[in-house]
């Protein structure tokens, strides 16, 4: 068992379950639920072949790099599937009671392959490959998007495909570059036989510019707002959550193993549109009227936090980003589930209106607390953690302009969050008809935020998961 | 393909060459800028590249007689990065799959009655359909393959729908959507297959390679034709009775 | 003939760059498709003097006649006033779980 092809398994029965879902649509829920947990299980299987044997390459079809594809496993690659696999669930869960009959026999087949582009993407040791994941991940992105119907939904997807599509232009054209520099995709040569020329310089920065505008940082964050706010509300989730996460995930694999001798510059700069972004998303989240495009802004600001981890160049920076990453992605998505539910509720997501959810919606409210929580950096939780260590990264570099930063996105955090709550304490000028809400919706989003708690509580354990293969530790090396 | 008579004509919003204001002409010409300091770069760069650029042709063709196929295009595609195709098989399933979730498939109420399109209809689609078949044949020593077939596929269905062919009803429910999910199932049961047979995911035993290569190609351009074409139909089929 | 080659790459490159500024630049739509259909078959020239048949059957097949087949489609679609799936149009506010 401990031999198993845990990794192939990972991506190939998510892609049965999409096309499963999509030759029977009226088995699309069970069969979804199904292919959920399987996935569960398969990463609980992959995680521990990883701390029985250590890192893992698998070759596909027997080749190996770099005339075959690779897929690698370490401690990184393996958190972010643990992450994916129980977001997912907890989304696949919720959607089982959101969508109806006509909707989901669309949403399942899609979301399948949302999630198989994302386990093949935190499994790809090749750029090409990465490539073709990013491009699955995009479509079913924008495919899910434009379930929602109505003209803000259409547009924001629509402009979410040409951004995604021009994002991966240039993410191709860089791995065209290194291609017909180096002689080889596949990320373990490359990160061998680069050295600096112009063709690195040209294709670090292609690539870094088009996944830096897939995921959406400042000032390159301008399609984020009205494709998340606009989308179905497990759709916002899995946005919000993975979609974005995956491109830097992306990201930190290249600037940690092919780019890391780029050098105090580059990484300077992205940490400055990474403080950027988390003031600007702040704001901008204080001024919005609807929830949705208020937690969209969130999502902007919470992003912008990862990138500190570029100019603070360390263990404990990079651990800090990754570990912030988990609990915004446990967060986010229980925010985006309970305003969901609000939305089913009560017809309408203005925050002014909210009309005593405290007492109709408790759980709702309970787990929007929580996930704030987490949001803000308030212990215990797990973007406590993330911040906490982000404060000893800066400190102990001698960078401690960072940590201001910190402490004012906080603070913007705590401002809405409150104002939310606060809001659904008070009774609304005019009440408005309401409709019951299935249970499993009201469960999963409270689960969803106490695994953000947890994070916090718990933290120890994913920190050791993390080391494993020693992701962080190779950059400087040159 | 005539534009309906009676509706407006469509103006293109953005023409590159506009009398709009001032403020857009100064933010195109800088992105023209941009895009010209881009193109220099790049042609900068790609004149620093050593010429031959190394690549992987070494490998390939150390490795084409285990591949089971002689053209090395056909090889990588197929056999080498095979998951790669897998995944981008994969896309081809999203794709009609996200259009229908958008809408119906227009059915033109009157279908143009035309009889040189009548008779180039007759006359190309049997053709088409053969030159499709011997795409696929050839792929495994010549230029072609499976997309290759498939589009060529996809145009006689195109064509077919044109002049005003629609399938029947009886086609629309799960036969339509078996073969659209027949390319990249057949190629997600080989691989798993091959998996549970010893090997890896995706490894072809080099005596089966070039008959796996070919059932795969073979159930690939059937779905790319169908999908291509029922990309052009625009919408889910009419809702019929649901199976 | 040796002088001929570098001539007609050149003519293929000047000839896709102008179809390229004219299928963008030009008012009419359906003016604008057909010169992407032809910027489509001078691609695929351009990729057999590359040495890639089969990328230059692809995009002969795709490029050329499916993209601007589904281009012409979407054109007659809005111009004969919207069609199907405009119904939709308009916003919303409430989830819709009840379609």
């Amino acid at each position: 068992m401990l031999e198993f092809h845990w990794q192939a398994i990972l991506i190939l029965l998510p892609f049965a379950g999409a096309a499963g879902c999509f030759l029977w649509p009226q088995r699309a829920v069970p069969l979804g639920l199904f292919v959920a947990s399987g996935i569960v299980i398969c990463v609980i299987g992959a995680g521990w072949q990883l701390a029985e044997l250590g890192t893992q390459r698998y070759a596909v079809g027997g080749w190996g790099a770099p005339l075959g594809i690779d897929l690698y496993t370490d401690g990184l690659s393996l958190l972010m599937l643990a992450v994916t696999a129980l977001a997912g669930l907890g989304i696949s869960i919720y959607s089982s009671g959101y969508f109806s009959h006509e909707r989901a026999r669309y949403f399942w087949p899609l979301w399948m392959f949302l999630w198989t582009a994302l386990n093949a993407l935190f499994l790809s040791a090749d750029i090409f490959n990465l490539y073709v994941t990013l491009e699955l991940l995009g479509l079913a992105a924008v495919a899910l998007v434009a379930l929602a119907g109505g003209a803000d939904a259409l547009s924001g997807a629509m402009r979410y495909l040409l951004v995604s599509l021009l994002g991966s232009l240039a993410y191709l054209l860089g791995v065209a570059l290194l291609y017909h520099g180096f002689g080889s995709v596949d990320i373990a040569i490359l990160a061998q036989r680069v050295e600096p020329s112009p063709v690195v310089w040209a294709a670090a920065g292609l690539m870094s510019a088009g996944l830096l505008l897939k995921t959406a940082l400042f000032p390159l964050h301008f399609w984020l707002p009205p494709a998340h706010a606009s989308a179905p509300a497990p759709v916002s989730a899995l946005l919000s959550a993975l979609v974005v996460k995956a491109s830097f995930y992306i990201l930190a694999r290249l600037w940690l193993e092919i780019f890391p001798f780029a050098g105090p510059g580059p990484a300077l700069l992205m940490g400055l549109l990474g403080a950027a972004a988390v003031l600007w998303g702040g704001v901008q989240a204080l001024r919005q009227t609807r929830l949705k495009m208020l937690i969209a802004y969130s999502t902007v600001a919470q992003t912008g936090y990862l990138f500190l981890a570029f100019p603070l160049a360390s263990v404990t920076g990079w651990t800090a980003a990754l570990y912030m990453l988990l609990s915004h992605a446990a967060a986010k998505t229980a925010m985006f589930m309970a305003a969901g539910n609000i939305l089913y509720f009560g017809g309408h997501d203005r925050i002014a209106d909210l009309d005593r959810i405290v007492q109709r919606l408790p759980l709702t409210i309970t787990a929007f607390a929580l996930a704030g929580v987490s949001i803000m950096g308030l212990p215990p939780s797990g973007g406590f953690i993330a911040k906490w260590m982000l404060l000893e990264a800066a400190i102990r570099s001698g960078q401690w302009w960072w940590v201001g930063i910190l402490i004012v996105g906080g603070l913007l955090s705590a401002a809405w969050a409150f104002k939310v709550i606060g809001y659904a304490f008070t009774r609304s000028e005019a009440p408005h008809d309401t409709r019951k809400i299935p249970v499993v919706m009201e469960w999963s989003a409270l689960l969803m935020a106490m695994l953000a708690i947890l994070l916090g509580l718990f933290a120890p354990w994913p920190l050791a998961l993390m080391e494993i293969g020693s992701p962080f530790d190779r950059e400087g090396s040159g | 393909m005539a534009r309906e008579p009676g509706g407006e004509k469509i103006v293109n919003p953005n023409p590159m060459m506009s009398n709009g204001n001032n403020c857009q002409r100064l933010f195109r010409l800088l992105l023209g800028l941009l895009l010209a300091v881009l193109a220099a770069g790049l042609g900068y760069v790609l004149s620093s590249l050593p010429s031959p650029a190394p690549g992987l042709s070494k490998p390939v063709a150390e490795h084409l007689e285990a591949s089971g196929v002689s053209n090395p295009v056909t090889a990588v595609l197929l056999n080498y990065r095979a998951y790669d195709t897998l995944l981008e098989l994969g896309v081809l399933l999203l794709a009609p799959l996200g259009v229908w979730s958008l809408g119906v498939a227009a059915r033109h109420r009157e279908p143009l009655v035309d009889p040189v399109l009548d008779m180039l209809a007759r006359l190309l689609v049997p053709m088409l359909i053969l030159v499709a078949g011997y795409l696929l044949w050839a792929g495994a020593h010549a230029p072609g393959g499976a997309f290759q077939a498939g589009s060529v596929l996809a145009a006689a269905g195109v064509l077919l729908l044109l002049s005003g062919w629609w399938p029947g009803p009886a086609f629309s429910g799960l036969p339509l959507r078996v073969s659209l999910t027949a390319g990249p199932g057949v190629f997600l049961v080989a691989g798993v297959a091959l998996m549970f047979a010893g090997g890896r995911m995706l490894e072809y035993p080099p005596p089966f390679a070039g008959a796996l290569i070919l059932l795969i190609e073979a159930a690939a351009t059937w779905s790319i034709g169908i999908t291509l074409a029922a990309l052009f139909a625009g919408g889910r089929p009419v809702a019929g009775p649901h199976r | 003939m040796s002088l001929l080659q570098p001539v007609f790459d050149i003519v293929l490159g000047l000839a896709l760059l102008w179809l390229a500024w004219r299928a963008v630049a030009s008012p009419d739509l359906f003016r604008g498709i057909v010169l992407f259909i032809a910027f489509g078959l001078v691609m695929a020239l351009v990729w057999v003097r590359l040495d890639a048949p089969d990328i230059a059957l692809a995009e002969a097949a795709i490029g050329g006649g499916l993209t601007g087949a589904l281009l012409l489609a979407t054109l007659a679609r809005l111009e004969s006033g919207g069609g199907a799936g405009t119904g939709r149009g308009k916003d919303r506010e409430s989830e819709p779980n009840d379609e």
